[in-house]
């Protein structure tokens, strides 16, 4: 194989470039990150809403411990509410990505099991400073519906 | 010394079959991060070889066969259409960067990385309509900053290596 003049160096100013590209993308990245952290943690989740394989939505308040086991035709996911918080304990799903995401609590984080389309994210509570927030249109569940 | 067809053919081969080891292997080594969808990349190594020793068509050949291949032995139908979203977006993004030529493969892989993440969680979204999917997006973009890194360095090494060794 050959090699062509520059292939990796691109020519004069390409380092600096390319480091500003990359240092770049990398922050640019991190911000929205904390932007996203910071949106999660200025509001206090307390329902979990869960979409099934069906499409069925299932709305569970994170407030008591529980064990739900929810099963569709593409297959079961067992969910766990303990301290305010949610995950997946159980899947029928191949790499069991949905479990190795942990717990949740914040509105706006999800847990998304692909292989059976199990997707849970956090709803905003509902507390009368909550509904009477004309500011929720940059919400994320107000965009979702 | 221009490569005759036949030879073309079979470094894209050669470049193919490497791209599908390497995903395999890096599938038995799991990556200790707890977020989903983490994954080195190396075999887009084999594409930005392709790239930059072949040509802008070999390399969307072996790009091409390492999606529909990969998902034949090892993925399922949804799997291929998270699997072509990114490749062609991390490949457009590829060449772009390539035939501007301003930045080094380095660069042109951390962007590769990014795109290939903004495609899956693109199409997750859609799929799966729900939006607030897109809120993992920035946290694997950081990641893959780090992979693409590391990938284009490696990609570096190879022409490197190959060029030194033709003298």
């Amino acid at each position: 194989m050959k090699a062509t003049d520059g292939a990796t160096t691109a020519g004069d100013g390409a380092t600096r470039r390319s480091v500003l590209l990359g240092v770049g993308v990398f922050v640019a990245a991190l911000l929205a990150q904390a932007g996203v952290m910071l949106f999660g943690a200025l509001r206090k989740g307390q329902t979990a809403l869960i979409t099934d394989g069906d499409g069925a939505v299932h709305e569970l308040p994170l407030n008591s411990a529980k064990r739900v086991e929810i099963t569709t035709a593409l297959g079961s996911n067992t969910v766990e509410v303990a301290d305010g918080q949610i995950r997946i304990v159980d899947s029928t799903c191949k790499n069991k990505d949905c479990i190795h995401q942990g717990a949740i609590s914040n509105p706006g984080q999800t847990i998304v099991c692909l292989p059976n389309r199990f997707v849970i994210r956090i709803k905003e509570s509902d507390s009368p400073e909550d509904n009477g927030n004309g500011s929720d249109g940059n919400d994320v569940d107000a965009v979702s519906g | 010394m221009p490569l005759n067809p036949t030879q073309r053919l079979a470094r894209i081969a050669l470049l193919a079959a490497l791209a599908l080891v390497l995903g395999y292997l890096e599938n038995m080594v799991p990556i200790p991060v707890p977020i989903p969808g983490v994954r080195l990349g190396l075999g887009n190594v084999c594409v930005l070889l392709a790239l930059y020793l072949l040509d802008t068509r070999s390399a969307l050949a072996v790009m091409v066969l390492k999606v529909s291949i990969s998902t034949l032995l090892f993925g399922s139908p949804m799997a291929l259409i998270y699997s072509a979203a990114g490749g062609l977006l991390s490949f457009g993004g590829m060449w772009l960067l390539k035939r501007w030529g301003k930045v080094n493969i380095v660069a042109v892989s951390i962007v590769a990385a990014v795109l290939h993440n903004v495609a899956q969680v693109l199409v997750a979204t859609a799929l799966l309509a729900t939006p607030a999917i897109l809120l993992n997006l920035p946290l694997l973009a950081v990641v893959a900053c780090a992979t693409g890194a590391l990938t284009g360095i490696v990609a570096a090494q190879v022409i490197r290596a190959l060029s030194a060794g033709r003298h």
